[in-house]
């Protein structure tokens, strides 16, 4: 574990770095994402104000002043004088300062949509999603195909495959990998095919979300 | 740079403005599965895209699929336009997850595939790694370079504006023969023969400019040395040449390596294999706006250098 002493020493050297590689654009690029990195991993930034915000306003209003310093570090790290305190100093300073405040306006009597909350979230859920959801009027609207737009989009080496082909396949349930193996056709090529296909199509799919 | 005791990951913030805009987009979709994943999607090329922000690197935000709703029905598509590059997908991954889902869908048509861990709050990204190609659904983190190694693989990809040459600014890595001799003792030998170079390296203020670059083959061992000289032009021509030389003390080039010019289309313009040669030469002219690509192939590998005029 480092002492605070030595996680400054080493912050202070990755500002200079980044400030001596003011032409080197890659090498300054690396710098301040280690430099970044290193800020979060070791918990610089303090929180100011505590106890003033409902901890979920707090949260939001947190986050977007999180958001400004970040950009400000990564943009103005030629701004940061050693000379006048350590980096930690200078980042809880703007922090304390400067971002907070200017984010509770954003955030504090707007009138705020409801995020969806952890619980929400089911993320193993949307993984696997090989598919699309066809319901019915969709499904229909793709085997009617009215003026024979859709199937008159056809693949110029295999004049077998259609886009409405692989519609209906892949609304079936069908992944990439079985329709690659059931065309002969490689997998890339059907899916590069599909999706130049496709937005021609927008306006036609709009109401079948 | 020496990273002691602690592995950190790079995390950076998702603003309550990001995670509005990804709820309001997620929101035309009707099958409730598809609604999350639109969300997650938006988020992973928000997080990407600040970071971009951050680090001075354009994008096109405006460009990503992830605004158009009925190509976010048919497909599992999280993209971000960077400039003058190409598209990245930024796929999300569960947190503690220890692999990211790339879909068949985005298989294709992109420079590489960023894995970006959401925290359970929805208030922080994890930048855990890239990967150039993929060809399963499932790679595991621990397969994936760094991020470090993805801000090195961008700047390779990023072509080369050889009008700023004429402006005596040249990206990082073009140098003259000269500082290229100075860093690598090894290359004096390989152009000894070449008075041309030589004199060019030491007058780089005017026409002539000439800049080279060592250019690595994923092999290992193998490299070589590209120089691109912009000579004198007549408005608004440009007559450049590009040579490759062998480096490391080798007077030839590696018997099978092969030199091609391609246009914008991708068309081969010329082509040449060295056949143990001491350099490959190419000379041709062009105009503002051109964009040409110049491809370096050794057996399996090859590099390619892009640049416009």
């Amino acid at each position: 574990m480092s002492t605070n002493d030595e996680i400054d020493g080493k912050l202070l050297r990755l500002a200079i770095a980044a400030q001596d590689h003011k032409h080197n654009i890659l090498e300054r690029r690396k710098v301040l994402t280690e430099l970044v990195t290193q800020i979060e991993g070791f918990r610089i930034v303090g929180r100011p104000r505590p106890n003033e915000f409902p901890p979920d306003i707090y949260e939001e209003i947190y986050a977007e002043a999180k958001q400004d310093l970040m950009l400000c570090i990564f943009t103005k790290i030629d701004t940061y004088n050693p000379s006048k305190g350590k980096v930690r100093q200078w980042l809880n300073f703007l922090m304390n300062k400067r971002f907070f405040n200017e984010a509770i306006p954003k955030i504090v009597g707007r009138k705020n949509s409801i995020l969806y909350t952890e619980m929400q979230i089911k993320w193993e859920e949307y993984l696997k999603n090989d598919s699309y959801e066809a319901g019915t009027a969709l499904r229909e609207m793709i085997e009617e195909d009215a003026d024979d737009a859709l199937k008159s989009v056809v693949m110029t080496r295999n004049p077998q495959i259609n886009f409405q082909v692989l519609l209906l396949k892949r609304g079936d349930g069908m992944s990439w990998q079985q329709l690659s193996e059931e065309f002969g056709v490689k997998l890339p090529t059907l899916t590069s095919f599909y999706r130049r296909s496709l937005p021609q199509f927008i306006p036609r799919f709009r109401e079948y979300l | 740079m020496s990273n002691t005791e602690v592995d950190f990951v790079l995390t950076m913030p998702i603003a309550p403005a990001a995670r509005r805009t990804a709820q309001t987009l997620s929101q035309q979709q009707n099958d409730p599965k598809k609604v999350k994943q639109v969300y997650l999607n938006a988020l992973a090329v928000h997080a990407v895209n600040f970071y971009f922000q951050c680090m001075e690197i354009d994008t096109d935000l405006a460009a990503s699929d992830i605004w158009n709703p009925v190509v976010q029905k048919f497909m599992d598509i999280a993209d971000l336009d960077v400039k003058d590059i190409g598209k990245l997908e930024c796929r999300w991954v569960a947190p503690g997850q220890d692999f990211v889902t790339i879909p068949a869908d985005v298989r294709s048509d992109r420079i590489g595939y960023i894995a970006v861990e959401i925290a359970a709050s929805q208030k922080e990204a994890k930048f855990l790694g890239f990967v150039k190609k993929c060809d399963q659904e499932k790679v595991p983190l621990s397969e994936l370079e760094s991020i470090d190694q993805m801000l090195e693989y961008l700047d390779e990809l990023k072509p080369v504006n050889l009008s700023q040459w004429l402006h005596n600014v040249f990206d990082s890595g073009w140098q003259t023969a000269q500082t290229l001799f100075e860093s690598k003792p090894e290359l004096r030998f390989a152009f000894r023969s070449s008075q041309v170079l030589e004199s060019s390296a030491l007058a780089d203020v005017h026409l002539p400019v000439k800049r080279g670059k060592i250019l690595n083959f994923e092999c290992g061992k193998e490299q070589v040395a590209l120089f691109v000289e912009l000579m004198t032009t007549e408005e608004p021509e440009i007559d450049i040449s590009v040579e490759v030389y062998p480096t490391n003390g080798q007077t030839n080039l590696p018997n099978d390596l092969q030199l091609t010019l391609l246009d914008d289309e991708g068309e081969t313009q010329m082509h040449a294999r060295a056949n143990k040669g001491e350099r490959l030469l190419f000379e041709f002219s062009g105009e503002p706006g051109d964009r040409f690509t110049v491809k370096l192939a050794l057996g399996d590998f090859s590099v390619s250098k892009f640049f416009f005029i």
